[in-house]
């Protein structure tokens, strides 16, 4: 091959070389230093996708995603969406510093319907990230095609997949396994998510690194299970009736003492004493008249 | 300063609404009455004249093709053509019989010289695939007849400066023959019969007599001709909305053969935005069909930029959400409620970031997968997690200083109608054990609305996911809201 072939290959940025030590390539930083310092392009990489492996939604993946698409936000260009498990909470993005008048959200029908609108989100030019929730299947053409509409729009392309296609290969320049939070009973209860980086861009892939993606969590106190709010301990509400007519075991009995109002009420419910009208002004002064709908005496 | 700009081909090229109508690789001819009309330079190279009957034309070209004239769309092209032209003079005169004709005047200084407003006119008239002839003279009549005469004939008469010459003009409008005078067939062959050749002669006549002789009609128009009588004309109004239909010549059975009237009428539309300054959110398609149903359809817009390939991609795109039953025989655009463009600054210098924001790619998906498949998140000012928090298909208000409820450790997803928990033997289940991690936070008297008294919780599942639970206190039940994303 000739040198001006080889050359060639070289400018397209797909090959990389052991020589080329820190060439910069563009990549935002992941606003985690301990997973920045094990990424070869120190962050997220752009014009590329990064994959994103999960054992199931909500393992932390947007904590982990919320710098970079707080960074992005205060940029021109959207935020896309696409397929997303659960609705997103605005207000809790904004307390993340995510601007959500940037969000779009798409949700499509089918798995071809899904790929189509990612790539015209990245084509657009007009979406600095597009984040993607995949099907647990082997699309290794339908990644391909999202890769070229990455590499095409410089966009930040970021796809989530089950973990069980770990062991799948895929087209994605960064490849990464988030496993979920394990609270570490050595380092004064501080919880961790481990990250393996399956592949990687510029470099040699295999690391590990624990994050901590609920600094918070230290505040949280636990509580005993006897103080949880138990008042009905049935799976289904249409059993409750049949629960209050009979004799109340003893275990509901201790829950009551939390609710003193209510279980005296009750009581005098089932002897029946109580009239309609009494139930709903002793109420009235805890709750709303309109609990008696829910409340279980008809 | 009048500008003539006549369409000797107007009625064939109304009727070009099909592409493979474009290539003019085939004798082609308009006829009314029986008559030969008007014919494309294939046919009037084989022999073909006005006027001929349809026998003498299959007789001088057995594969000529002929064409009903639709009077209709002649009107609306010859529109069209106004509107290309209304940006150089506001006076424009459309003539039914296919000459438009325009004050420049006053837009001479603004081109700088008549060289390079006729050149603008040539520019803008090329974009359309139309013939034309221009002519300039200095009242309308004039500039009529002159256009049946090429450009150079009637730029004798402009003298170095770019001015008119009167007594140059007199003198190549005496030249003309009296039957380009734009008059009743009957009075040419009076002017002719008494022996008049050319229009000068006819000039030379004492006024008076020239009544008694042609009748006043003939005199005002000689006047007005010589620019000698004022000459009123009624001027073109651009409407205030577009509806423009097409008829094909023969019925189009896929909708492929539908891009090219489509695009047609699009680029109609586009140029009367322009002119306009406005700007369609909603276009509505009609094409009718062999069995003379209708099937409607419209495409909606979410960003204001006039754009042709915006327009036509989704077009395109809701066309193919629809069966074609029947072949189409006519196909109508309408576009009513415009509204104004909103012309934005732009800044002088490129924006530090890369990325756009063009919405046109959302149009796009709506297009195809519907139009509540895109949504945008909005905060709102509520106490219930699931109202704080609503997703819509339109465009939100800017919901930026919204002093929200919010209260730290809220988690990125949200359920939109919260999933009861079962609880068994002190143990909360939902696919495995939960397991509360933080203290109570109570959200109640929420009594404007729907009564509500919740204590929220933190609750780890068994796989380490994070869950935001409640114990509602009216329900007396546990539900999931959200989980820790």
């Amino acid at each position: 091959m000739s040198s001006a072939a080889i050359k060639q290959l070289l400018k397209t940025n797909r090959i990389w070389q052991a020589s080329e030590k820190k060439r910069a390539r563009p990549a935002l930083s992941s606003g985690y230093q301990a997973l920045d310092n094990m990424l070869h392009y120190s962050g997220w990489p752009q014009g590329a996708i990064s994959e994103l492996l999960l054992s199931a939604n909500g393992t932390g993946e947007l904590r982990l995603l919320a710098p970079l698409m707080a960074k992005l936000s205060q940029q021109s260009g959207y935020l896309c969406w696409i397929n997303p498990p659960f609705q997103p909470y605005a207000p809790a993005l904004s307390a993340l510093d995510i601007d959500i008048n940037k969000l779009i959200i798409i949700n499509t029908r089918s798995d071809l319907d899904t790929i189509w609108t990612a790539q015209q989100a990245m084509n657009s030019k007009a979406c600095s990230l597009v984040l993607t929730w995949l099907p647990k299947k082997n699309l290794s053409k339908e990644m391909r095609k999202l890769c070229l509409a990455a590499e095409n729009s410089q966009c930040w392309g970021i796809t989530f997949r089950h973990q069980s296609l770990a062991e799948i290969s895929s087209p994605a320049a960064l490849r990464m396994l988030l496993q979920p939070r394990r609270v570490s009973k050595a380092l004064t209860n501080q919880s961790f998510n481990q990250v393996s980086i399956i592949k990687q861009p510029g470099g040699w892939s295999g690391q590990q690194v624990k994050l901590n993606l609920y600094p918070e969590s230290v505040y949280w106190t636990a509580q005993p299970a006897s103080l949880w709010p138990t008042l009905s301990i049935q799976s289904k509400p249409s059993n409750l009736i049949d629960r209050t007519n009979n004799s109340i075991a003893t275990s509901n009995q201790r829950s009551f003492n939390q609710q003193p109002l209510i279980s005296s009420l009750e009581r005098s419910v089932r002897q029946g004493k109580a009239t309609d009208r009494m139930v709903n002004g002793d109420l009235n002064t805890q709750f709303d008249p309109k609990a008696n709908s829910h409340y279980p005496l008809h | 300063m009048w500008l003539s700009i006549r369409l000797p081909q107007l009625p064939l090229e109304a009727l070009q609404t099909e592409s493979n109508q474009v290539s003019a690789e085939q004798a082609q001819a308009v006829i009314q009455e029986n008559r030969i009309l008007c014919v494309n330079q294939l046919a009037s190279q084989q022999g073909i004249q006005v006027g001929q009957t349809i026998t003498n034309a299959f007789a001088l070209c057995e594969t000529i093709q002929l064409y009903q004239r639709k009077p209709q769309q002649e009107q609306q092209l010859l529109k069209n053509v106004a509107i290309l032209v209304y940006p150089i003079s506001s006076s424009v005169i459309i003539e039914p019989e296919g000459i438009i004709i325009l004050e420049v005047a006053r837009s001479l200084k603004l081109y700088k010289g008549i060289d390079s407003l006729l050149n603008n006119v040539r520019e803008r008239l090329d974009e359309e695939s139309i013939n034309y002839q221009l002519a300039l003279a200095d009242s309308p009549t004039a500039a009529e007849v002159l256009s049946f005469m090429p450009l150079a004939y009637s730029m004798q008469a402009i003298s170095s400066e770019g001015q008119i010459n009167s007594s140059k003009l007199e003198r190549i409008l005496s030249k003309l023959s009296v039957q380009s005078m734009l008059l009743e067939e009957k009075i040419i062959q009076q002017f002719q019969s008494v022996g008049f050749k050319n229009i000068g002669q006819l000039k030379q006549l004492p006024h008076s007599s020239f009544q008694k002789r042609f009748g006043k009609k003939a005199l005002n128009y000689l006047l007005k001709l010589f620019n000698q009588q004022a000459d009123p004309r009624d001027f073109f109004q651009p409407e205030e909305t577009f509806y423009q239909s097409l008829e094909f010549n023969e019925v189009i059975h896929h909708r492929q053969g539908l891009l090219f009237p489509i695009k047609r009428l699009l680029k109609n539309l586009v140029n009367f935005l322009h002119l306009q300054q406005k700007n369609a959110q909603h276009l509505e398609w009609k094409l009718f069909d062999s069995s003379k149903s209708t099937l409607t359809f419209s495409v909606v817009f979410s960003n204001a930029n006039i754009s042709l390939n915006n327009y036509l991609e989704l077009t395109q795109l809701n066309l193919e959400n629809h069966q074609l039953k029947e072949p189409i025989e006519g196909i109508a655009l309408t576009a009513e409620k415009l509204s104004p463009l909103d012309i934005k600054t732009q800044e002088l210098f490129e924006q530090a970031g890369y990325f756009n924001s063009n919405s046109h790619f959302i149009n796009k998906i709506r297009a195809k997968l519907g139009s509540n498949s895109c949504l945008q998140l909005a905060q709102v000012p509520a106490h219930l997690p699931e109202q704080a928090s609503i997703v819509s298909v339109d465009a939100l208000p800017i919901s930026k200083d919204i002093e929200s409820d919010y209260q730290p450790h809220q988690p990125t997803w949200l359920l939109e109608t919260p999933k009861p928990i079962r609880s068994l033997h002190q143990q909360l289940v939902l696919n495995g054990k939960l397991t509360i991690i933080s203290s109570p936070q109570k959200i109640a008297n929420n009594w404007w609305d729907s009564s509500a008294a919740r204590d929220y919780y933190i609750a780890e599942h068994e796989n380490g996911s994070l869950y935001w639970i409640f114990f509602d206190q009216l329900k007396k039940l546990w539900f999931l809201q959200g989980v820790y994303g």
